[in-house]
């Protein structure tokens, strides 16, 4: 995959600035960068839920930019997203949002009455199995917790048998425990499927963790891309923007509550008009 | 160990204090000048609308006796004077459930018919001399004569307020079971009893004489009162023709109020959910479409289903059909425009979870909409199923048909109002149905353990 100067603006506001990078053998990227970087936009431009500004993403020469309609959703199903939010469909029950992985390409007909084959279903089986979660299958999505949602949410990614998967912050919703148990199932993705997986992060310790490659973004742009054990303290001091010395634990998930001291109370007389 | 007292200081006011009072004082304020304001409507409609002028112009004994013609029935006594000197014994005076031979509250013999009325009431005629025993009170003797009706009352009683004697007519109804009428062509007693008469089985059937265990057990024997069918189908047959309850029409009328509660409704619900889609923000992006559809939706509400049921009789004629289109029409502006409000609450985040994995329109539509808006639709379809139960019910009365209009008729003849009364049980059962049932579909639906 080879992203050459991709663009996205909204309105004055340039969110990705002439971005490109490119991919040669399935690895696991993990992109970090503080919150406003772009690196959402990066990857729902890749997935095409969001329409680029200028620049193209090319995949053995062929553009996905350019894609529309049919070929546009054959390739979203090809490259599936993971969210923060998980976005299942909550009152569903979790073997159905699994199924959903396999819409495209499924009759439109069969699909609006809920009708999915046998072979289909113990595909989707399958997958939760994987995921340690065949148990739940019949639940509604919206009786298990995060952790648990989020790996319905990579079965179903799994489903739609993908040649690429993007996570966007799979982990940013989850307790530590849940955390990890994600981001083994998205690295075992990498390991045992061979595809190459991209994981917006906002913990270092992660990407250190699970990564190949780490991309760092600021303001749009990449400034960094490289191995994770090059991320010295100087390189993250640089991607975050911060101009004190920047604690590596302050990116990480488990920071300690700052106390402040209390305030004496002092309510303000509304000024009159 | 040492006691002591508590003594609560008063804290220093924190700054800001009198503002923050001043505010609470100014909603008690705001509290007590709405109700005040509240009760001031109240007295100004009770004057303006004289309430105390309704009260002292009411006529409760009306209402009792409304009550108790729903719940009883009487017999007639009548002694015909002109032509043929005759005597008839029938229920509610119909010809159809004449008495062969006299119950055994009325005796008969040469000249002399004495009608029991019991606790003591009796009534005595002979020839065209009334008597009229009362206890208490003693007997009013009635007598027709070439010149009228001649009351004479027991020496020493004042006229008592339920006596109506004039020359042309005598009417005496000492308690509401109980009435004598007298008139220069005939003699009429009735008497009150506790119950519908002849509800399962008309007067004149072979199976009206049986008592329940009787009939019970003549179901199943195989002695049949009728050759050409088991008893069990002939007491079905004969409850069914009841030619008087009419339980063929009555049902058939049920069924047609029903349906027409859900032809209009199912109709209002599949038509408002596609308008809906176009008169929500967040589907339809061209506000002037959406500017015309929630005009249309305001128009079709707007404009009652009672006006609209008497647009399409005019249109259409009288029939179901109309009616269930009146409640369509009036709830494809309800239903269109709840619906388009739980569109426009959708959330976007499991809408994209459907979009991302390459899913088409539709399909989008299945899996990112419906599940969100089933709850919303499902329940606020059933309410209004519901209700347009008892629409349906004024709407027939208008003339669409169905239960309504057979309780119009049956009100207009003034004098079946146990009929009016097992109409109304009807509906009120019908609607108590409907309620049981939707709720247990309801829960089914939305908190059942696999949405849709």
């Amino acid at each position: 995959m080879k992203i050459a100067e991709l663009t996205k603006t909204f309105g004055k506001i340039t969110a990705v600035d002439t971005v490109s990078f490119s991919i040669d053998q399935p690895q696991m990227v993990g992109v970090i960068g503080p919150s406003g970087a772009g690196k959402s936009t990066m990857l729902r431009m890749i997935n095409r839920l969001t329409d680029a500004t200028r620049g193209s993403i090319r995949i053995n020469d062929r553009e996905i930019l350019q894609l529309a309609g049919r070929e546009k959703r054959r390739w979203q199903r090809d490259c599936a997203m993971i969210f923060q939010q998980f976005n299942l469909v909550p009152r569903l029950n979790v073997v159905t949002n699994v199924l959903m992985g396999r819409l495209n390409g499924h009759s439109t007909i069969k699909s609006l009455f809920c009708v999915f084959g046998r072979h289909m279903v113990d595909e989707a089986l399958a997958a939760l199995d994987r995921l340690g979660i065949a148990d739940q299958a019949l639940q509604r999505a919206e009786t298990l917790s995060g952790g648990q949602q989020q790996r319905v949410a990579i079965a179903r990614a799994l489903m739609q048998q993908p040649k690429m998967v993007l996570a966007d912050e799979p982990i940013a919703s989850l307790d530590p425990l849940s955390a990890e148990k994600v981001m083994t199932a998205l690295r075992e993705i990498r390991d045992r499927d061979h595809l190459t997986v991209i994981c917006n992060l906002h913990t270092l310790d992660t990407a250190r963790t699970y990564c190949d490659r780490v991309i760092g973004m600021l303001q749009g742009r990449i400034v960094f891309d490289d191995e994770p054990s090059r991320l010295t303290p100087s390189v993250v001091r640089d991607i975050y923007g911060a101009n004190e010395e920047l604690n590596e634990s302050m990116t990480s998930t488990s920071i300690p509550g700052p106390v402040y001291p209390p305030e004496p109370v002092r309510i303000r007389k509304p000024a009159l008009a | 160990m040492a006691s002591s007292t508590l003594v609560i200081q008063p804290p220093a006011p924190v700054t800001g204090s009198l503002t923050v009072f001043s505010r609470i004082r100014r909603n008690s304020l705001l509290v007590m000048a709405g109700t005040g304001l509240t009760v001031l409507y109240l007295l100004y409609t009770f004057l303006s609308f004289d309430v105390w002028g309704l009260i002292s112009r009411s006529r409760p004994q009306r209402a009792v006796l409304l009550a108790t013609d729903a719940v009883a029935h009487k017999v007639h006594v009548t002694k015909t004077i002109r032509g043929a000197d005759s005597l008839s014994i029938a229920v509610e005076g119909e010809r159809t459930a004449t008495y062969e031979t006299p119950p055994g509250w009325v005796t008969v013999s040469d000249d002399l018919t004495r009608v029991d009325l019991a606790e003591g009431f009796q009534v005595d005629i002979t020839g065209t001399h009334v008597i009229f025993q009362i206890p208490d009170l003693g007997p009013i003797h009635v007598r027709i004569t070439d010149a009228g009706i001649e009351t004479t009352l027991p020496e020493g009683v004042d006229p008592p307020d339920w006596l109506r004697a004039t020359p042309a007519k005598f009417d005496a109804r000492p308690t509401i079971g109980r009435r004598v009428q007298v008139s220069r062509a005939r003699i009429e007693v009735h008497r009150y009893f506790m119950g519908w008469e002849n509800f399962f089985f008309p007067f004149r059937s072979k199976l009206a004489v049986y008592s329940p265990g009787e009939l019970f057990s003549l179901a199943f024997s195989d002695q049949r009162l009728d050759p050409a069918m088991p008893n069990w189908r002939l007491m079905a047959t004969t409850f069914w023709n009841n030619p008087g309850w009419q339980h063929k029409q009555v049902f058939i009328a049920l069924l047609e109020t029903f349906l027409m509660a859900v032809l209009g409704t199912l109709t209002a619900a599949l038509v408002g959910l596609p308008l809906a889609v176009l008169a929500a923000a967040n589907f339809t992006p061209s506000q002037a479409l959406r500017f015309a559809v929630r005009r249309l939706f305001d128009f079709l509400r707007g404009i009652d289903m009672l006006i609209w049921s008497l647009i399409f009789i005019r249109a259409f004629g009288l029939g179901p059909l109309t009616g269930a289109l009146a409640i369509a029409f009036t709830d494809t502006g309800s239903l269109g425009k709840l619906f388009s409000e739980a569109l426009e609450g959708v959330n976007r985040k499991q809408m994209e979870g459907v979009h991302a994995t390459g899913a088409n329109r539709l399909q989008f539509y299945r899996f990112g909409v419906i599940p969100q808006i089933i709850p919303v639709f499902v329940s606020q379809t059933l309410y209004y199923l519901e209700s347009n139960i008892r629409s349906a019910t004024i709407i027939g009365a208008l003339g669409a048909g169905g239960i309504g209009l057979m309780l119009v008729e049956a009100m207009n003849t003034q004098r079946h109002w146990e009929n009016v009364f097992y109409l109304i049980l009807l509906t009120i059962s019908l609607v108590m149905v409907m309620d049981t049932v939707s709720a247990k579909l309801r829960s089914r639906l939305i908190h059942g353990r696999s949405g849709i």
